[in-house]
């Protein structure tokens, strides 16, 4: 892959996880915590793991963490993402060697990170660690998000290694 | 390659239903706020999707606390003269407390604002006034009449809605709740509970009565659906002198704590404002006076009574609606 | 490749050890709504002001707030004082697991957190 396709792909994963990120704050949330959404942005990112490498994949997460806190967000979802989103790159990158064959397990991995980040965030945000109290909460919808958005990009990632005249 | 699949379908499937399920646990989401108006402290719970509701309907009330609070020189119903065009909020509770004080004999009566203020209830200053003040003030309480939405008093006249108020506040609260999409809330004003709907599972609202005696402490629960329940007691706002003790509800005959044998009177009717100042008025009027109104059927209202003798007395709506928490009063009898 | 599939464990292992931890976390969940029944929530002009975990108290301390001073003991909270004239809150007396006090002149109030009563609003 060439420097050009390479930016140009990187730009498309960044929008269209832009746009699922968009969508999803558009939709009502899913419980009364607040924090526990699918994250189907996820999906694009895990893709960009195993299909465009760790660079690229920091490249399209940090595009997409900032445009959504302008578009879809403000500061403070800002700093929240940010930091779920930091912990979720670090956790997927240090464990993509072991799940090469099993996304949705780093997945999980990811989602739970990313949620115990974001907490991290609001606990030094609001000067408090009683938000801990949620970990249980966000750790099973990590769990059940994470596996879905994994089995997400398990999925996409057949079809196109499937096919390998797409992106070649 | 193709051994990543897994079952990649069927497992995409059962993790999506497993996502539904967390979606289920929204759905009994439950929203309380606390806050202080009318000098007492207010709850209001709303179950579902509820928003900015909540919120709204607190304004609702206080800026009924604002225009209904007597105590206050500045506000709507102090400023009122004889010969002004009533406002809505006003005119709604007045009519109401009018239709109970000529169904009752006038035992509810809303001019006896300086009488209390003698005694001490707004300010907490008490004191028993003498006889002869207590009858210059029953005779200089005034009077008022309401016609074609126009108020007309005679001098002296200091009109006080506090009887209504609070009911009528959860009137209004409930309205401002179900325009916001709420539709089914419990809303507690200082010991007033007024209902919207049912519960989420649609069963029925577990309502206590309070103990007379010990306040922190409950009689009966009471199962209702959409209405209102307010308590009057003797026991809400009292104090003592001489080994004399004295509460807040007077008789308009006597211009003294009412004495009607009953520790107090719980309502229940659709209309807060109705359940309010009927609250009042049954306690005013005795167990008797009670069954005599109950039996014309001019108002739609259900009554519990308790008496200083420890009975617990019931109108026909509450049969079976009533479970005893405490013992040491009878159980519910039919109203005699 | 082979190798390393086939020694990495395998699905069902991840499934089962994520279902321990769904079923760790909710056990914790309600382990802990269980044993939280003694958190005072103490509030003023509706802002929180404390929560304290009256079961994790051993030594009794005041909490002077503007016009009350609330008392906290080992499992029990009350009302020491306050500046009103009819002293209702001071005389509500203890809480130690359900139930509130409010102190209206200065819009206070102590809250048992998780407080779970038969009914659901108390009319007088």
């Amino acid at each position: 892959m060439n420097k050009t396709k390479r930016v140009a792909l990187d730009a498309v994963l960044a929008a269209i996880a832009l746009l699922l990120f968009i969508v999803e704050a558009q939709m009502p949330p899913l419980t009364s915590i607040p924090g526990i959404k699918i994250g189907l942005a996820n999906v694009v990112t895990l893709f960009a793991v195993y299909y465009c490498g760790k660079k690229d994949t920091a490249a399209i997460l940090f595009v997409r963490v900032a445009l959504g806190a302008i578009f879809a967000g403000n500061l403070s979802t800002f700093l929240y993402s940010f930091c779920g989103a930091c912990f979720c790159f670090l956790i997927t990158c240090l464990l993509a060697r072991f799940f090469r064959k099993k996304v949705w397990v780093l997945s999980v991995f990811g989602a739970a990170a990313h949620n115990t980040g974001q907490l991290l965030a609001a606990s030094v945000f609001m000067q408090t660690i009683s938000v801990f109290w949620y970990l249980p909460y966000l750790l099973i919808a990590a769990v059940c998000s994470g596996a879905f958005t994994g089995l997400c990009t398990q999925f996409i990632l057949n079809r196109i290694q499937n096919r390998k005249d797409i992106g070649q | 390659m193709r051994c990543i699949v897994w079952k990649n379908k069927t497992a995409l499937l059962v993790v999506f239903c497993l996502l539904l399920c967390c979606c289920g646990c929204g759905q009994n989401k439950k929203e309380t706020i606390h806050f202080f108006s009318m000098d007492t402290i207010m709850d209001i719970t709303a179950y579902g999707d509820s928003g900015e509701a909540l919120q709204l309907a607190r304004d609702t009330i206080e800026s009924l606390d604002a225009a209904l609070n007597a105590a206050d020189p500045q506000s709507a119903v102090s400023v009122l003269k004889d010969g002004d065009v009533l406002p809505k909020i006003i005119s709604e509770p007045l009519e109401t407390a009018q239709a109970i004080a000529a169904q009752t004999n006038g035992a509810l009566d809303l001019t006896l604002y300086p009488l209390s203020d003698a005694w001490g209830f707004f300010t907490k200053e008490y004191r028993v006034p003498s006889a002869k003040e207590i009858r210059s003030l029953l005779q200089s309480r005034g009077s008022f009449t309401v016609r074609d939405g126009v108020y007309a008093c005679t001098a002296g006249t200091k009109l006080d809605l506090g009887s209504v108020a609070k009911g009528y506040a959860a009137d209004c609260a409930v309205q401002t709740l179900r325009e916001n999409g709420v539709n089914s809330a419990i809303l507690a004003l200082g010991g007033n509970v007024q209902t919207l709907g049912t519960k989420p599972d649609g069963s029925d609202w577990v309502v206590s009565v309070a103990d007379p005696l010990q306040p922190d402490e409950t009689v009966c629960n009471l199962r209702v659906g959409e209405t209102a329940v307010v308590t009057s007691g003797s026991y809400q706002r009292n104090f003592t002198q001489d080994g004399k003790t004295y509460h807040h509800i007077l008789s308009p005959q006597t211009g003294m704590p009412a004495e009607s044998g009953l520790l107090s009177v719980t309502v229940l009717c659709e209309n807060g404002a109705m359940a309010d100042g009927l609250s009042t008025a049954l306690f005013v009027l005795g167990a008797e006076g009670i069954k005599e109104l109950y039996e014309r059927h001019v108002f739609s209202f259900d009554a519990l009574v308790i008496t200083e003798d420890r009975s617990v007395y019931i109108t026909d709506g509450l049969t079976d609606r009533v479970e005893m928490t405490d013992e040491t009063y009878t159980q519910p009898k039919p109203l005699k | 490749m082979k190798r390393i599939h086939s020694r990495s464990p395998s699905n069902k292992f991840w499934i089962a050890v994520f279902a321990a931890v769904i079923v760790l976390c909710i056990a914790f969940i309600l382990l802990s709504k269980m044993f939280s029944g003694h958190v005072a929530v103490i509030t003023q002009d509706g802002k929180e002001i404390a929560q304290i975990d009256l079961s994790r108290v051993t030594e009794s301390y005041t909490i002077p707030l503007e016009g009350n001073v609330i008392l906290v003991e080992p499992g029990a909270i009350r009302m020491h004082s306050a500046n009103c004239p009819d002293q209702i809150c001071v005389h509500q007396g203890v809480l130690h697991d359900t139930g509130r006090i409010v102190c209206l002149p200065n819009r206070v109030i102590i809250e048992m957190k998780h407080t779970k009563t038969q009914a659901d609003a108390k009319a007088g």
